[in-house]
């Protein structure tokens, strides 16, 4: 338990925001807040409606195709389709913003100004224009779909923040794996018999075999495009599995000599290696190269980014390991008689953390500058995704419509301003205890 | 320091192994098929010497390299190396693994080249791309100078200004100018260089407000008039590097006037200044002999991040000015799905940055003698 509970000390002061100026706070939360109740903010379909005494949340409802009341009878109509503001019902309640990121208004089209007029319908069977109520306003003007800027950027913030933080999820994770091994283990601790490794050497190949191109002669190849993905990350595992085994295997009674001669495996130096391999390549080019390659989704995208910067939080949690190992607390927990998990997870992780906490706040600004740049260039998210970065790419073909540009921008901005101020907090933070 | 370098130099080497492993896999993972793009591009690649359109790309996979093995080693079934795509299940050797050694494959050719047309990465020949049949080591030099250029000078403009407004800011820590201009780099630091880029070309390169610089491009379009002087091409060519400047600049600008500030006030403080002072040294010694030469270190981290980024070119900077130089090249290849000109860019940069790594090692110690390695190698 008092594992936990120290972790989720940690983890809790990843986002200390006590320190923090009020402005800065009211800012951060909300954009969480819009963040996590964007649908109910910004949403096309209306909240709550009641019609001839019975009542539904069309907002809420997933189906497509709807059932709409009109004079006694009732129809069912595509989702899509629905003009909401003209269906009769007895209570229509909107969001505060009645526009999706995406739905065109066709009144408004062709880069409709935040400060010029904006029309709407007076009346439907003579297509009359009047000037639109504020209720229905475009508040931030439109992009030349006639797509509402404002809701886009509801939309946006979830979408960054939702990929700022599954990224850092990933590479907190490896990161915090990768280093902490490289950290803990240094380069003479663990030791292998030679006949283990010889063994798992040669597993490689029949595994190989077995595991990946076995199963995809008999289903063949059209049907081997069909299997889901997570198949691939299975096998993977399973490959990875059998290549241990040799390693928890009693060899003993194989070959008696052979067992006594063993090597180090030197933990520390392949891991550094491989760190350098990754900061040796800049991101921007990795990223940009691996999301070339692959399919355009949200998925991807959060699985190239977080796989690509998890190199800082590596190297910090390496480095405060060995700085750690060497203090009193680490010799008297070795001299106690814990176990090396033990160490690991109740002494080292949680002191640990203090520097990674910059790290992964860090790591946040980045994944969320670097999905704006992909995004803003084309690349990494299906085309009709909105977000910041797209929004500015359509500003870009038209000057004249500046809200395209200075509004996803200034969103952008004030988030990046908010995160590396949090990181920059570190110093009266450090010289805490957490234990 | 000798057995450090060679103990750098050493460990370089699987780097660089690994370094070409992952290129060549990012490579062949690339969806795809290569001949496939080749016949389809802008200005097919069409050889006189096949005929029809199936002769045309039997033509090219042959000439590719592409119908050999992909490695040194394969694994396969017992009964035939080639078929490991084969759907035909009946012999039971066709169920029992094996390993395969090629001799000539994929990989091999990609680095030391085939014998008919390409002479391989380890001397310089990255292949042919895909989409303008060129050669991509052409291709790179071509299109390198603009990046070189805009990488190095925003670096040294970065350097030559922030350099006072640390000094001045560290001297006087309470005046309005320098909390003013730490606001406003922090601030600068959070800009997106994307939104700064194409606020200002919004600004000042708009008919509708100020139609001061040029909007894309680094020299007019439809080239220099000829006969003219060089002075009056580089007059003609800098409205255009106005804002590519500014932009490029700004960033490093904030970082290094950021680390100026901390390293400055770090040295102030330390003992032998303290003894420059008591000796009754005028400050400007103190600070410009003394304080100066610890502020070349960051710039050293700075100037070694600098050569790598010049040859991934800065992608969103060039891709919104149209700056002819490597960053465009990316965008473009990426566009297109030219794979070649994509690996060969990600394996230069990462061979420079290993490269700079080691020599911003080595200039540190020239830098400040304090920085030894014969230390670091003995324990």
């Amino acid at each position: 338990m008092k594992t936990i509970k120290t972790v989720w000390t940690a983890l809790k002061n990843i986002f200390r925001l006590k320190d923090q100026p009020l402005w800065l706070r009211r800012i951060f939360q909300l954009y969480i807040f819009v963040a996590l109740f964007a649908p109910v903010i910004a949403n096309r379909e209306p909240l709550f409606m009641l019609q001839d005494g019975s009542w539904s949340f069309p907002a809420f409802q997933k189906s497509a195709y709807v059932i709409i009341r009109d004079n006694g009878s009732e129809f069912s109509m595509l989702r899509q389709a629905v003009n909401w503001q003209a269906v009769k019902s007895d209570v229509q309640i909107f969001a505060p913003i009645p526009y999706d990121a995406s739905s065109s208004d066709l009144l408004n089209y062709n880069y409709a100004s935040p400060l010029g007029k904006q029309w709407a319908i007076a009346d439907i069977s003579t297509s009359e224009l009047k000037p639109i109520s504020w209720r229905s306003r475009h508040w931030l003007g439109t992009t030349k779909t006639g797509a509402d800027v404002l809701a886009g950027l509801i939309y946006s913030t979830r979408l960054s923040l939702f990929i700022g933080f599954f990224t850092i999820l990933i590479a907190s994770f490896i990161g915090i794996c990768i280093g902490s091994l490289a950290g803990f283990f240094g380069d003479r601790t663990i030791r292998v018999s030679r006949t283990s490794l010889l063994i798992s050497l040669l597993l490689v190949v029949p595994a190989g075999f077995y595991i990946f191109i076995i199963p995809e002669k008999i289903i063949g190849p059209t049907e081997s495009e069909n299997v889901p993905a997570y198949f691939t990350f299975l096998k993977i595992i399973l490959f990875v599995f059998i290549l241990l085994l040799p390693f928890n295997l009693r060899l003993k009674k194989i070959s008696k000599d052979s067992t006594q001669k063993s090597w180090y495996i030197p933990v520390d130096t392949l891991l550094s290696r491989f760190i350098e391999l990754f900061l040796s390549v800049p991101r921007l080019i990795l990223i940009i190269t691996l999301a070339a390659i692959s399919r355009p989704s949200v998925m991807s995208l959060i699985i190239i980014l977080g796989f690509t910067s998890w190199t800082g939080i590596a190297r910090m949690v390496r480095a405060e390991f060995i700085r750690l190992k060497s203090t009193g607390f680490i010799e008297a927990a070795t001299s106690l008689g814990l176990s090396n998990s033990r160490k690991i997870f109740s002494h080292l992780l949680p002191n640990a953390f203090i520097p990674v906490r910059v790290g992964i706040i860090f790591g946040i600004a980045g994944a969320i500058l670097a999905e704006a740049g992909l995004s803003f260039l084309g690349i990494g998210l299906s085309p009709g995704t909105v977000s910041w970065g797209s929004m500015m790419a359509a500003g870009r073909e038209q000057f004249s419509a500046w809200w395209l540009v200075v509004f996803p921008g200034l969103a952008i901005s004030v988030l990046l301003i908010i995160l590396n101020r949090i990181a920059d907090q570190k110093n009266q933070f450090s010289q805490e205890k957490l234990l | 320091m000798r057995s450090y370098l060679l103990k750098r130099i050493i460990f370089f080497i699987p780097t660089l192994l690994l370094l070409v492993l992952l290129s060549f896999m990012l490579l062949h993972l690339a969806p795809g098929d290569p001949v496939d793009r080749m016949m389809m591009g802008p200005d097919t690649q069409y050889h006189q010497d096949a005929g029809e359109m199936t002769d045309q790309r039997s033509y090219w996979t042959h000439r590719l390299g592409l119908d050999i093995p992909l490695f040194y080693l394969s694994i396969g079934s017992l009964e035939n190396p080639k078929s490991v795509f084969d759907n035909k299940v009946g012999s039971w050797k066709k169920f029992v693994p094996f390993l395969h050694f090629h001799s000539d494959n994929q990989f091999h050719r990609w680095l030391f080249g085939d014998n008919l047309s390409s002479k391989g990465i380890l001397r310089g020949d990255f292949g042919i791309s895909y989409s303008s049949g060129q050669k991509v080591s052409d291709l790179i030099s071509s299109r390198i100078g603009w990046s070189l250029f805009f990488a190095l000078f925003s670096v040294t403009l970065a350097y030559l200004i922030s350099l006072p407004i640390g000094l001045y800011s560290v001297q006087h820590p309470e005046s309005l100018f320098s909390k003013t201009s730490y606001t406003i780099l922090i601030l600068l630091f959070s800009l997106p260089v994307f939104w700064t880029a194409t606020v200002l070309l919004m600004i000042f390169s708009n008919p509708d407000m100020f139609y001061i610089f040029p909007a894309s491009g680094v020299q007019p379009a439809g080239g220099f008039p000829a006969g003219i002087s060089w002075i009056q091409k580089i007059r003609m060519t800098v409205p255009y590097l106005v804002i590519p400047t500014i932009c490029y600049t700004y960033s490093s600008l904030a970082f290094l006037s950021r680390i100026f500030r901390v390293t400055i006030s770090d040295v102030l403080k330390q003992d032998f200044i303290k003894t420059a002072r008591a000796k009754g040294l005028p400050e400007k010694t103190d600070v410009g002999k003394h304080a100066f030469r610890n502020t070349l270190i960051p710039v050293i981290t700075v100037f070694s991040s600098a050569f790598p980024s010049a040859v991934g070119g800065s992608i969103l900077l060039e891709t919104i000015f149209s700056i002819p130089g490597m960053g465009l090249t990316i965008y473009q290849s990426i566009d297109a799905k030219d794979y070649p000109v994509l690996i060969a860019v990600f394996f230069l940069t990462g061979l420079i940055t290993m490269a700079g790594f080691l020599i911003s090692d080595l200039l540190y110690a020239v830098a400040d003698p304090r920085i030894s390695f014969s230390k670091k190698t003995a324990s």
